[in-house]
């Protein structure tokens, strides 16, 4: 499996899904997961092999911060949470994005 | 990279472990949520747990993309590699031996010559500033290719008050020597400063102080500041020594201070005693009389080309106001830091060339024996590359035990550079204006570091790519044809490179033999033979008259003669002894005018100097023991140049003034030619011949001579004639006491070196590329195993086999032999300002050199062929 070049595609919109599904408050990783995949309702699935990754570079870029917390199991797991630059970095790029859709949806209409 | 960047790859370093724990522990939650989703909507626990772990992916791989994100991959399998790297060298004991080696004395050579080359073009002063500090030279008009000499004191105090690109200046005499009294006579170096010497050096004294203005005059009170190793040795570093007098040359001089340690101005090299510039002796007033040199201190900001231009400008209004005095010398600055190199800058080069040529070498034959190592170790670099080893990973690997050899290599060839550093010391093969320091300083370290980085890369990078190429394209179990061939036809280049260095080495040390050869065989003109002669100087008030002079030497000469049972003889300066008894005079001959006087070499001697010595009159006599006329000897040289194809026997001559004042010198005056003889070299073999006039002692004594006796065992009679002198007078020490078979080896001191290091290194050379050829024949034998075996079946003799070992040998020889000569080309240019009587393509070294090193093939070259011929046919062609 060629999970590189899914990666690729992904890395830009993973990162803002991400970002923006840690917006409401602090999860760890299969959380975000499955909570992507149920607001997109199943149409997004992400890739397991892409996600963490993703949290890291995230996490190195500084947008992210990980603490340590209590999962569901009881045990403890890792949490990450939206860190103040990491908040402006959502606007801009929910920004980008929504600029990017309406565009795409104009050339689409135009024919 | 941000802080968080930052923060979280430190981390990822120092607590490696506890990063990779809480990554797998996540991973671990993650399977467990997962599963329970499924246990939840369901199915069986275990099926659950496996469709979780399934759903996950691949773990490892996982686990690698987010270490790459982590992005300390390379430095933590860069640890993995030197580790792995040390443990296989540890395993290949005699490969690692010859590489670190080898490698060493390549990187020990040239870090020790790069300690000198910064010593004398980029020296570490130990003055305030020692950048704006200048040394001011006089250059003659006429000749400027001439040395600039130094200056007077008149005209320094003149520039000094003239000049506004200065801050001050400040002047030393040239070395003088004097006997310092006491229990045990001794002859030390004293120099004399001005009073602010040391506040333009911007150095302070170690005890005491410096000298007063007051002081800068002759006639008590007589003070002086001692030497810091003086102070050591001979006063045992006595702290009370302030309040004490020494006796220098008869007189009483009170110590005021202590020179601070390692003072080392180079023009001053260590001076015992400091004195102070006596600014009102007639020397001092003389402004034609160039008996100082000048120091000076430039203001901030002032460059040495515009202080030159006012130099300059201000010496042509003196000249205008003393035109005998000044005329025809311009005055001339000298940064301080880079005066002196000249001689460097000859001889520098070749010896740099020969240490990075063996460097060169041994980065070939590394490189040739570990491209030889990686394909044995071929199979496991495949299952490597199979593993998932990228090609990067694997050069890197490759690199770093590369790397691990060069470290090894450079800690041992500090040591070497250290010994190097000792030898050159010793052997003095340049000239350098400041002291060699023992220690190599931080530039140096830097610079050996870059070599190891260098020879890394140089030796490393080869093998490594060639490693890591084949692993792309080879089964397991199959040497691969192609590879292992383009393989062994660049271990070939390799060892090409190698001989072609050792014999272009060989035929240098071959020239250097011959010319020292050469120069040992050179007619000094004299015999040398259990001759032995001894300096003394006579200082002091004694014997401030001619007649007092006389006098001593006659008693000394009778003592030494009623002694020895032989002749003893005096002379102002003794040849090959480089001391400074009389320095050369202006000449010219009676009736022709001053433009054709010139320089000659100048010498009191008495009447049984040239018989005691063995010297050949070729015209005329010698002095009579009581010379009436006021009488001359010539040289050959003087008689030619004056005189060519005539007999000068009759003529008359003059002596006009010393060129440089230091002590009393001969008096002028017409002189008859009495004789002719033939040349003898003064400066010792390699110096041409100069032109030198001898007038008899008992006319002209001097304080300043070399007593000479002609003695079966040289060593017993320089104490008794110690002895002698000693009883004569205790304040007189006899010093510099050789014999005429020292002085010529000293004086080969310099070739002498230059062969030995040449020699080390081509015999390093031989054998390396011998290491090698045997190498790569070797190899080469086993790859072709089976080949031999079927040439055999079909009806190949063994000899034959030989025969196809030792022409592979040949073509790699004598590729090599090419490569040398054109090399030995190159350096043999390089090195003809150190060679003497023999041109850089001597036909005889060259034939010499290309037998040793085809000897040294030969051996090499031996043993595998035996190896191949005797091969059993049916088990090779069933070996791999």
């Amino acid at each position: 499996m060629n999970s590189s070049s899914r990666l690729d595609l992904l890395q830009g919109t993973l990162d803002l899904l991400i970002l923006r599904t840690l917006q409401t408050g602090p999860l760890h990783g299969w959380a975000i997961s499955e909570r992507i995949q149920q607001i997109s309702e199943d149409v997004l699935q992400v890739n397991q092999g892409s996600l963490y990754p993703a949290l890291h570079r995230l996490e190195h870029q500084g947008w992210i911060k990980a603490e340590t917390g209590i999962s569901e199991l009881g045990r403890r797991a890792r949490f990450y949470r939206l860190t103040a630059t990491g908040r402006k970095q959502l606007e801009r790029e929910a920004d980008n994005w929504a600029r990017l859709a309406a565009a795409i949806g104009r050339v689409l209409e135009m024919a | 990279m941000n802080r968080s960047d930052f923060l979280l790859r430190a981390r990822a370093i120092l607590s490696r472990n506890r990063v990779e724990q809480e990554l797998d522990d996540e991973i671990t939650a993650h399977i467990e949520l997962q599963a329970r989703k499924h246990t939840a909507a369901g199915m069986a626990r275990d099926e659950a747990r496996r469709l979780a772990r399934m759903e996950f992916g691949g773990i490892e791989s996982f686990r690698e993309d987010c270490r790459d994100i982590r992005g300390t991959q390379l430095f933590e399998s860069f640890f993995q590699d030197l580790r792995y790297g040390f443990r296989l060298l540890r395993k290949s004991p005699y490969f690692t031996a010859t590489a670190v080696v080898a490698l060493a004395l390549g990187i020990g050579a040239n870090t020790a010559l790069y300690h000198c080359f910064l010593n004398v073009f980029a020296p570490r002063l130990p003055f305030a500033d020692p950048d704006r500090l200048v040394i001011l030279w006089l250059k003659n008009q006429q000749k400027p290719n001439y040395a600039a000499v130094q200056i007077s004191i008149p005209d320094l105090l003149d520039w000094r008050a003239r000049s506004h690109s200065f801050s001050d200046m400040a002047a030393t005499t040239w070395t003088e020597n004097m006997n310092l009294g006491g229990d045990q006579a001794e002859r030390i170096r004293a120099f004399e400063i001005t009073s602010n010497m040391f506040r333009v050096l911007g150095i302070r004294p170690f005890l005491g102080r410096s000298f007063q203005p007051q002081e800068e005059k002759t006639g008590p009170p007589r003070v002086a500041i001692l030497g810091y190793g003086l102070w050591q040795k001979r006063f045992a570093a006595d702290p009370s020594i302030l309040q004490k007098t020494i006796t220098l040359d008869g007189q009483s001089y009170a110590v005021i201070g202590v020179m601070p340690r390692g003072f080392d101005a180079g023009i001053l090299p260590n001076p015992d005693v400091l004195l102070p510039l006596k600014l009102d002796s007639p020397l001092a007033l003389d402004r034609s009389s160039h008996a100082i040199l000048g120091y000076g201190r430039l203001r901030n900001g002032v460059s040495v080309a515009t202080a030159n231009r006012e130099l300059q400008s201000i010496a042509r209004q003196l000249t205008a106001e003393y035109p005998e005095a000044d005329a025809g010398w311009m005055p001339n600055i000298e940064k301080m830091a880079g005066s002196g190199t000249k001689d460097a800058k000859e001889k520098l080069p070749f010896f740099v060339g020969v240490a990075v040529l063996l460097l060169l070498l041994a980065c070939a034959n590394s490189a040739s024996l570990a491209l030889a190592r990686y394909m044995a170790r071929h199979s496991e670099i495949i299952v490597r590359s199979a593993l998932g080893a990228t090609r990067r990973r694997i050069v890197q690997q490759i690199l770093a035990e590369c790397l691990l050899l060069s470290l090894g290599a450079g800690i041992v060839g500090i040591a070497i550079a250290l010994g190097g550093i000792h030898l050159i010391q010793v052997y003095d093969p340049f000239y350098a204006p400041f002291t060699l320091p023992s220690i190599p300083d931080a530039r140096v370290l830097t610079f050996c570091a870059a070599l190891i980085a260098g020879t890394t890369v140089l030796f490393g990078l080869t093998p490594a790519f060639v490693a890591s190429h084949s692993a792309q394209s080879a089964h397991v179990n199959e040497a691969n044809p192609r590879s292992a061939s383009s393989n062994g036809r660049l271990r070939s280049l390799l060892i090409v490179a190698e001989i072609g260095i050792a014999l272009a080495l060989l035929i240098a040390t071959g020239l250097m033999i011959r010319s020292i050869y050469r120069l040992y065989s050179v007619d000094l003109g004299f015999n040398p033979d259990h001759l032995l002669e001894g300096e003394l100087v006579l200082k002091g008030p004694r014997y401030a008259s001619a007649s007092a002079q006389r006098d001593f030497f006659d008693r000394l000469v009778q003592r030494v003669e009623a002694h020895s049972g032989s002749a003893a003889a005096v002379t102002s300066y003794f040849p090959l002894s480089q001391s400074y008894g009389t320095g050369g005079y202006f000449f010219k001959v009676e009736g022709q005018p001053l433009e054709t006087a010139s320089m000659t070499g100048a010498d009191a001697v008495t009447h049984n100097f040239f018989s005691l010595l063995g010297i050949r009159f070729l015209r005329g006599r010698s002095f009579d023991k009581h010379e009436t006329r006021s009488a001359a000897i010539i040289n050959q040289t003087l008689a030619d140049r004056y005189w060519p194809n005539q007999n000068p026997l009759g003529k008359r001559v003059i002596l006009l003034r010393a060129m440089q004042t230091e002590l009393d010198g001969l008096s002028s005056g017409p002189r008859e030619i009495i004789g002719v003889i033939k040349d003898v070299s003064e400066y010792g073999a390699r110096m041409p011949k100069f032109p030198w006039i001898y007038v008899p002692f008992e006319q002209n004594p001097v304080p300043w001579v070399s007593v000479v006796i002609r003695a079966p065992d040289p060593i017993a009679a320089s104490t008794w004639l110690r002895d002698d002198v000693h009883k004569l007078d205790p304040d007189i020490p006899l010093f510099r006491n050789h014999t005429a078979q020292e002085l010529i080896r000293e004086s080969l001191k310099q070739s002498n070196f230059q062969l030995l290091t040449i020699a080390l290194f081509s015999a390093a050379a031989l054998l390396l590329s011998s290491i090698g050829i045997f190498s790569v024949l070797a190899h080469s034998v086993h790859r072709r195993w089976r080949e031999f075996g079927i040439r055999m079946a079909l009806g190949a003799t063994p000899e034959q086999i030989r025969n196809l070992v030792y022409a592979n040998g040949l073509a790699v020889a004598a590729c090599g032999f090419v490569l040398g000569l054109a090399l030995s080309a190159v350096l043999g240019r390089a090195m003809s300002s150190l060679l003497f009587g023999v041109r850089p393509w001597d036909a005889e070294s060259i034939a010499l050199a290309l037998l040793a090193v085809s000897a040294a093939i030969a051996v090499a070259t031996y043993l595998p062929a035996r190896r191949a011929s005797r091969l059993d046919p049916t088990r090779a062609i069933y070996t791999e």
